[in-house]
Protein backbone atom coordinates (compact mmCIF):
# COMPACT_ATOMS: atom_id res chain seq x y z
CA UNK A 1 0.00 0.00 0.00
CA UNK A 2 2.95 2.54 0.76
CA UNK A 3 5.10 1.35 -1.93
CA UNK A 4 6.45 -0.34 -5.12
CA UNK A 5 7.13 -4.13 -3.95
CA UNK A 6 10.07 -5.56 -5.98
CA UNK A 7 8.35 -8.78 -6.75
CA UNK A 8 8.77 -9.80 -10.75
CA UNK A 9 6.17 -12.48 -10.49
CA UNK A 10 3.43 -9.99 -8.72
CA UNK A 11 4.14 -7.37 -11.11
CA UNK A 12 3.90 -9.87 -14.44
CA UNK A 13 0.69 -11.60 -12.83
CA UNK A 14 -0.88 -7.33 -12.29
CA UNK A 15 0.49 -5.47 -15.35
CA UNK A 16 0.34 -8.33 -18.31
CA UNK A 17 -2.44 -10.99 -16.80
CA UNK A 18 -4.73 -9.76 -13.99
CA UNK A 19 -5.37 -5.85 -14.41
CA UNK A 20 -6.11 -6.03 -18.29
CA UNK A 21 -8.59 -9.17 -18.00
CA UNK A 22 -10.78 -7.18 -14.90
CA UNK A 23 -11.31 -4.43 -17.16
CA UNK A 24 -11.96 -6.13 -20.10
CA UNK A 25 -14.63 -8.23 -18.09
CA UNK A 26 -16.01 -4.99 -16.22
CA UNK A 27 -16.16 -3.24 -20.19
CA UNK A 28 -18.21 -6.78 -20.97
CA UNK A 29 -20.35 -6.01 -17.82
CA UNK A 30 -21.36 -2.83 -18.73
CA UNK A 31 -22.10 -3.36 -22.47
CA UNK A 32 -23.64 -6.68 -21.94
CA UNK A 33 -25.38 -5.50 -19.12
CA UNK A 34 -29.25 -4.89 -20.88
CA UNK A 35 -29.42 -8.98 -21.89
CA UNK A 36 -27.41 -10.28 -18.99
CA UNK A 37 -26.67 -9.52 -15.23
CA UNK A 38 -24.75 -6.36 -14.79
CA UNK A 39 -25.00 -2.67 -15.51
CA UNK A 40 -23.16 0.03 -14.80
CA UNK A 41 -22.98 0.19 -10.99
CA UNK A 42 -21.42 -3.57 -11.10
CA UNK A 43 -19.03 -2.59 -13.83
CA UNK A 44 -17.51 0.27 -12.20
CA UNK A 45 -16.96 -1.76 -9.14
CA UNK A 46 -14.99 -4.35 -11.33
CA UNK A 47 -12.91 -1.26 -13.14
CA UNK A 48 -12.29 0.66 -10.02
CA UNK A 49 -10.85 -2.93 -8.51
CA UNK A 50 -8.63 -3.23 -11.47
CA UNK A 51 -7.15 0.25 -10.87
CA UNK A 52 -6.73 -0.34 -6.96
CA UNK A 53 -5.50 -3.99 -7.89
CA UNK A 54 -2.83 -1.65 -10.63
CA UNK A 55 -1.73 0.34 -7.33
CA UNK A 56 -1.75 -1.97 -4.90
CA UNK A 57 1.38 -4.13 -6.78
CA UNK A 58 2.69 -1.22 -8.13
CA UNK A 59 2.56 1.55 -6.30
CA UNK A 60 0.03 4.63 -5.78
CA UNK A 61 2.72 7.05 -7.82
CA UNK A 62 3.78 4.09 -10.51
CA UNK A 63 0.32 2.88 -10.83
CA UNK A 64 -1.68 5.99 -10.53
CA UNK A 65 0.63 7.60 -13.23
CA UNK A 66 -2.15 7.17 -16.02
CA UNK A 67 -5.13 8.26 -14.14
CA UNK A 68 -3.92 10.86 -12.38
CA UNK A 69 -6.27 12.81 -9.37
CA UNK A 70 -7.48 15.69 -11.58
CA UNK A 71 -8.49 13.31 -14.47
CA UNK A 72 -10.28 10.97 -12.26
CA UNK A 73 -12.13 14.21 -10.55
CA UNK A 74 -12.79 15.02 -14.55
CA UNK A 75 -14.22 11.45 -15.08
CA UNK A 76 -16.90 11.42 -11.62
CA UNK A 77 -18.30 15.06 -12.95
CA UNK A 78 -18.63 13.75 -16.36
CA UNK A 79 -20.28 10.50 -15.55
CA UNK A 80 -22.86 13.03 -13.51
CA UNK A 81 -23.20 15.18 -16.16
CA UNK A 82 -23.96 12.25 -18.96
CA UNK A 83 -26.51 11.37 -16.35
CA UNK A 84 -28.14 14.63 -16.50
CA UNK A 85 -27.51 14.70 -20.22
CA UNK A 86 -29.61 11.81 -20.61
CA UNK A 87 -32.40 13.01 -18.52
CA UNK A 88 -32.67 16.40 -19.90
CA UNK A 89 -32.63 15.39 -23.86
CA UNK A 90 -36.25 13.75 -24.11
CA UNK A 91 -37.14 17.07 -21.99
CA UNK A 92 -35.65 18.53 -25.04
CA UNK A 93 -37.29 16.12 -27.56
CA UNK A 94 -40.39 16.69 -25.85
CA UNK A 95 -41.18 14.10 -23.48
CA UNK A 96 -41.01 14.47 -19.60
CA UNK A 97 -37.71 14.23 -17.31
CA UNK A 98 -36.11 10.78 -17.60
CA UNK A 99 -38.63 9.77 -20.39
CA UNK A 100 -36.45 7.87 -23.46
CA UNK A 101 -39.27 6.92 -25.58
CA UNK A 102 -38.99 10.03 -27.41
CA UNK A 103 -34.97 9.87 -27.97
CA UNK A 104 -33.99 8.58 -31.48
CA UNK A 105 -32.58 5.30 -31.75
CA UNK A 106 -30.72 5.10 -35.14
CA UNK A 107 -27.23 5.40 -33.64
CA UNK A 108 -27.67 2.75 -31.22
CA UNK A 109 -29.48 0.12 -33.39
CA UNK A 110 -26.07 0.96 -35.80
CA UNK A 111 -23.93 0.28 -32.28
CA UNK A 112 -26.13 -3.07 -31.33
CA UNK A 113 -26.63 -4.46 -34.87
CA UNK A 114 -30.11 -5.46 -34.63
CA UNK A 115 -33.33 -3.33 -34.04
CA UNK A 116 -33.96 -2.19 -30.49
CA UNK A 117 -36.47 0.13 -28.84
CA UNK A 118 -35.73 3.81 -27.78
CA UNK A 119 -35.67 3.37 -24.29
CA UNK A 120 -32.84 0.95 -24.38
CA UNK A 121 -30.79 3.27 -26.06
CA UNK A 122 -31.41 5.97 -23.36
CA UNK A 123 -30.89 2.95 -20.26
CA UNK A 124 -27.68 2.19 -22.62
CA UNK A 125 -26.60 6.07 -21.91
CA UNK A 126 -27.37 6.53 -18.47
CA UNK A 127 -25.52 3.26 -17.70
CA UNK A 128 -22.39 4.97 -18.99
CA UNK A 129 -23.11 7.71 -16.66
CA UNK A 130 -23.31 5.32 -13.65
CA UNK A 131 -20.02 3.82 -14.67
CA UNK A 132 -17.86 6.59 -14.87
CA UNK A 133 -19.12 8.29 -11.75
CA UNK A 134 -18.62 4.72 -9.42
CA UNK A 135 -15.46 3.80 -11.15
CA UNK A 136 -13.79 7.14 -10.62
CA UNK A 137 -15.35 7.60 -7.18
CA UNK A 138 -14.18 4.38 -6.25
CA UNK A 139 -10.54 4.81 -7.15
CA UNK A 140 -10.41 8.85 -5.99
CA UNK A 141 -11.70 7.18 -2.12
CA UNK A 142 -8.40 4.34 -2.56
CA UNK A 143 -6.66 7.22 -3.75
CA UNK A 144 -7.04 9.66 -0.63
CA UNK A 145 -7.14 6.77 1.77
CA UNK A 146 -4.04 5.72 1.03
CA UNK A 147 -1.76 8.65 -0.93
CA UNK A 148 -0.47 10.51 2.99
CA UNK A 149 1.50 7.66 3.58
CA UNK A 150 3.39 7.61 -0.06
CA UNK A 151 3.81 11.71 0.18
CA UNK A 152 5.92 11.84 3.58
CA UNK B 1 -24.32 -9.51 32.65
CA UNK B 2 -22.58 -11.37 29.79
CA UNK B 3 -24.86 -14.52 30.26
CA UNK B 4 -28.23 -12.46 30.28
CA UNK B 5 -26.83 -11.03 26.83
CA UNK B 6 -26.39 -14.67 25.48
CA UNK B 7 -30.02 -15.88 26.40
CA UNK B 8 -31.46 -12.82 25.16
CA UNK B 9 -29.78 -12.93 21.82
CA UNK B 10 -30.67 -16.69 21.72
CA UNK B 11 -34.10 -15.68 22.49
CA UNK B 12 -34.42 -12.97 19.55
CA UNK B 13 -32.36 -15.72 17.35
CA UNK B 14 -35.16 -18.31 18.32
CA UNK B 15 -38.09 -15.21 17.93
CA UNK B 16 -36.82 -14.47 13.98
CA UNK B 17 -36.50 -18.64 13.23
CA UNK B 18 -40.03 -18.57 14.17
CA UNK B 19 -40.97 -15.85 12.79
CA UNK B 20 -39.33 -16.83 9.57
CA UNK B 21 -41.17 -20.18 9.51
CA UNK B 22 -44.78 -17.82 8.55
CA UNK B 23 -43.29 -16.27 5.36
CA UNK B 24 -43.85 -17.14 2.28
CA UNK B 25 -41.91 -19.48 -0.22
CA UNK B 26 -39.08 -18.03 -1.69
CA UNK B 27 -40.40 -17.69 -5.58
CA UNK B 28 -44.07 -18.18 -5.03
CA UNK B 29 -46.04 -16.70 -7.89
CA UNK B 30 -48.86 -16.16 -5.03
CA UNK B 31 -46.37 -14.16 -2.15
CA UNK B 32 -48.13 -10.64 -1.34
CA UNK B 33 -44.89 -8.89 -2.86
CA UNK B 34 -45.63 -10.54 -6.11
CA UNK B 35 -48.77 -9.87 -6.90
CA UNK B 36 -49.09 -6.20 -6.25
CA UNK B 37 -46.35 -4.51 -8.83
CA UNK B 38 -44.03 -7.37 -10.29
CA UNK B 39 -46.86 -8.31 -13.02
CA UNK B 40 -47.00 -5.00 -14.06
CA UNK B 41 -43.63 -4.22 -14.00
CA UNK B 42 -42.73 -7.53 -16.45
CA UNK B 43 -45.27 -6.64 -18.79
CA UNK B 44 -44.42 -3.05 -19.50
CA UNK B 45 -40.52 -4.47 -20.06
CA UNK B 46 -41.84 -6.80 -22.54
CA UNK B 47 -43.89 -4.52 -24.45
CA UNK B 48 -41.75 -0.95 -24.41
CA UNK B 49 -37.76 -1.80 -23.08
CA UNK B 50 -37.86 -5.15 -24.89
CA UNK B 51 -34.66 -5.91 -23.06
CA UNK B 52 -33.88 -9.54 -21.79
CA UNK B 53 -32.12 -8.14 -18.14
CA UNK B 54 -35.64 -7.05 -16.33
CA UNK B 55 -33.77 -5.44 -13.46
CA UNK B 56 -31.89 -3.20 -15.15
CA UNK B 57 -35.07 -1.96 -16.89
CA UNK B 58 -36.40 -1.52 -13.54
CA UNK B 59 -33.51 0.17 -11.84
CA UNK B 60 -32.42 2.57 -15.38
CA UNK B 61 -36.11 3.40 -16.50
CA UNK B 62 -38.85 2.54 -14.42
CA UNK B 63 -37.02 3.66 -11.79
CA UNK B 64 -34.45 6.45 -12.76
CA UNK B 65 -34.69 8.89 -10.48
CA UNK B 66 -33.50 6.34 -7.80
CA UNK B 67 -30.77 5.78 -9.85
CA UNK B 68 -29.93 9.33 -10.52
CA UNK B 69 -29.88 9.83 -6.84
CA UNK B 70 -28.06 7.20 -5.85
CA UNK B 71 -25.26 8.07 -8.41
CA UNK B 72 -25.47 11.64 -6.97
CA UNK B 73 -24.98 9.96 -3.10
CA UNK B 74 -21.68 8.33 -4.61
CA UNK B 75 -20.84 11.06 -5.97
CA UNK B 76 -21.16 13.30 -2.85
CA UNK B 77 -19.57 10.55 -0.91
CA UNK B 78 -16.46 10.73 -2.96
CA UNK B 79 -16.17 15.33 -3.18
CA UNK B 80 -17.37 14.77 1.00
CA UNK B 81 -13.53 12.48 1.21
CA UNK B 82 -11.61 14.92 -1.22
CA UNK B 83 -12.34 17.85 0.95
CA UNK B 84 -11.77 16.65 4.45
CA UNK B 85 -8.77 14.04 3.54
CA UNK B 86 -6.96 16.78 1.48
CA UNK B 87 -7.16 19.66 4.61
CA UNK B 88 -6.22 16.99 7.26
CA UNK B 89 -3.31 16.17 4.63
CA UNK B 90 -2.28 19.60 5.00
CA UNK B 91 -2.84 20.45 8.58
CA UNK B 92 0.68 19.16 9.77
CA UNK B 93 2.68 20.62 7.80
CA UNK B 94 0.77 24.29 8.21
CA UNK B 95 1.68 23.07 12.16
CA UNK B 96 5.37 22.68 11.04
CA UNK B 97 5.43 25.96 9.23
CA UNK B 98 4.17 27.81 12.50
CA UNK B 99 6.11 26.23 14.32
CA UNK B 100 9.33 27.34 12.36
CA UNK B 101 8.12 30.70 12.32
CA UNK C 1 -32.33 -29.57 -4.35
CA UNK C 2 -29.07 -27.63 -3.14
CA UNK C 3 -30.41 -27.21 0.24
CA UNK C 4 -27.29 -28.81 1.67
CA UNK C 5 -25.45 -25.96 -0.32
CA UNK C 6 -27.53 -23.48 1.10
CA UNK C 7 -27.39 -24.96 4.78
CA UNK C 8 -23.21 -24.74 4.46
CA UNK C 9 -23.19 -21.26 3.30
CA UNK C 10 -25.27 -20.26 5.79
CA UNK C 11 -23.32 -22.20 8.57
CA UNK C 12 -20.29 -20.40 7.06
CA UNK C 13 -21.91 -16.94 7.09
CA UNK C 14 -22.65 -17.43 10.84
CA UNK C 15 -18.99 -18.32 11.33
CA UNK C 16 -17.20 -15.75 9.52
CA UNK C 17 -19.62 -13.10 11.26
CA UNK C 18 -18.45 -14.28 14.77
CA UNK C 19 -14.97 -15.18 14.14
CA UNK C 20 -15.06 -11.24 12.80
CA UNK C 21 -16.50 -10.17 15.86
CA UNK C 22 -14.39 -11.69 18.11
CA UNK C 23 -11.01 -11.77 16.59
CA UNK C 24 -8.37 -9.16 18.07
CA UNK C 25 -6.17 -8.82 14.82
CA UNK C 26 -8.10 -5.66 12.67
CA UNK C 27 -6.72 -6.87 9.66
CA UNK C 28 -7.41 -10.33 10.03
CA UNK C 29 -11.22 -9.09 10.96
CA UNK C 30 -11.05 -7.15 7.89
CA UNK C 31 -9.91 -10.73 5.81
CA UNK C 32 -12.61 -12.57 7.83
CA UNK C 33 -15.40 -9.99 6.61
CA UNK C 34 -14.33 -10.32 3.09
CA UNK C 35 -15.11 -13.95 3.22
CA UNK C 36 -18.46 -13.02 4.80
CA UNK C 37 -19.11 -11.08 1.51
CA UNK C 38 -17.94 -13.23 -0.72
CA UNK C 39 -20.05 -16.10 1.17
CA UNK C 40 -23.13 -13.24 0.90
CA UNK C 41 -22.97 -13.23 -2.48
CA UNK C 42 -22.74 -16.70 -2.98
CA UNK C 43 -26.22 -17.17 -0.93
CA UNK C 44 -27.54 -14.09 -3.22
CA UNK C 45 -26.48 -16.04 -6.81
CA UNK C 46 -27.87 -19.35 -5.52
CA UNK C 47 -31.43 -17.43 -4.71
CA UNK C 48 -31.00 -15.94 -8.25
CA UNK C 49 -30.66 -12.71 -7.97
CA UNK C 50 -27.11 -12.34 -9.65
CA UNK C 51 -27.09 -8.65 -10.11
CA UNK C 52 -26.86 -8.29 -6.86
CA UNK C 53 -24.47 -11.11 -5.97
CA UNK C 54 -22.39 -9.38 -8.63
CA UNK C 55 -22.23 -5.88 -6.57
CA UNK C 56 -21.84 -7.73 -3.31
CA UNK C 57 -18.84 -9.55 -4.70
CA UNK C 58 -17.44 -6.39 -6.53
CA UNK C 59 -17.91 -4.00 -3.69
CA UNK C 60 -18.37 -6.14 -0.37
CA UNK C 61 -15.41 -8.60 -1.36
CA UNK C 62 -13.36 -6.16 -3.59
CA UNK C 63 -13.20 -2.66 -2.64
CA UNK C 64 -14.37 -2.71 0.81
CA UNK C 65 -11.24 -4.76 2.45
CA UNK C 66 -9.04 -2.54 0.55
CA UNK C 67 -10.92 0.78 1.69
CA UNK C 68 -10.56 -0.14 5.67
CA UNK C 69 -7.40 -2.08 5.43
CA UNK C 70 -6.28 1.87 3.99
CA UNK C 71 -8.59 3.80 6.71
CA UNK C 72 -6.70 1.67 9.63
CA UNK C 73 -3.15 2.61 7.72
CA UNK C 74 -3.69 6.26 8.28
CA UNK C 75 -5.52 5.92 12.22
CA UNK C 76 -2.48 3.62 13.28
CA UNK C 77 -0.30 6.92 12.53
CA UNK C 78 -2.04 9.54 14.58
CA UNK C 79 -2.12 7.10 18.32
CA UNK C 80 -0.45 9.57 20.89
CA UNK C 81 2.43 5.83 21.85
Amino acid sequence: MHDRYDSVILHFAARAFMVPLIVVFGIYVLLHGESSPGGGFQAGAIVAAAFVLARLTLGNRHGGRSLPMWLLTVLACAGLGIYMFGGILPLLLGGNFLDYGVIPVEWYNQFAGEPKTSRAAGIFIIEWGVFLGVASVLVILYDHLTDAESDD
Amino acid sequence: MKRVTLLFLIGLAALLVWASSDLPDRADPLAPANRHLSPELTELTEQEVEIPNMVSAVLADFRGYDTLGETFVIFTAGLAVLLVLQRSRRTPDDEEEAGDA
Amino acid sequence: MIWWLELGFFGLLILAAVVALTVRDMIAAVATLTAYSFLAAGLLALMGAVDVALTEAALGAGITGVLLVGAFSRLDRRTPD
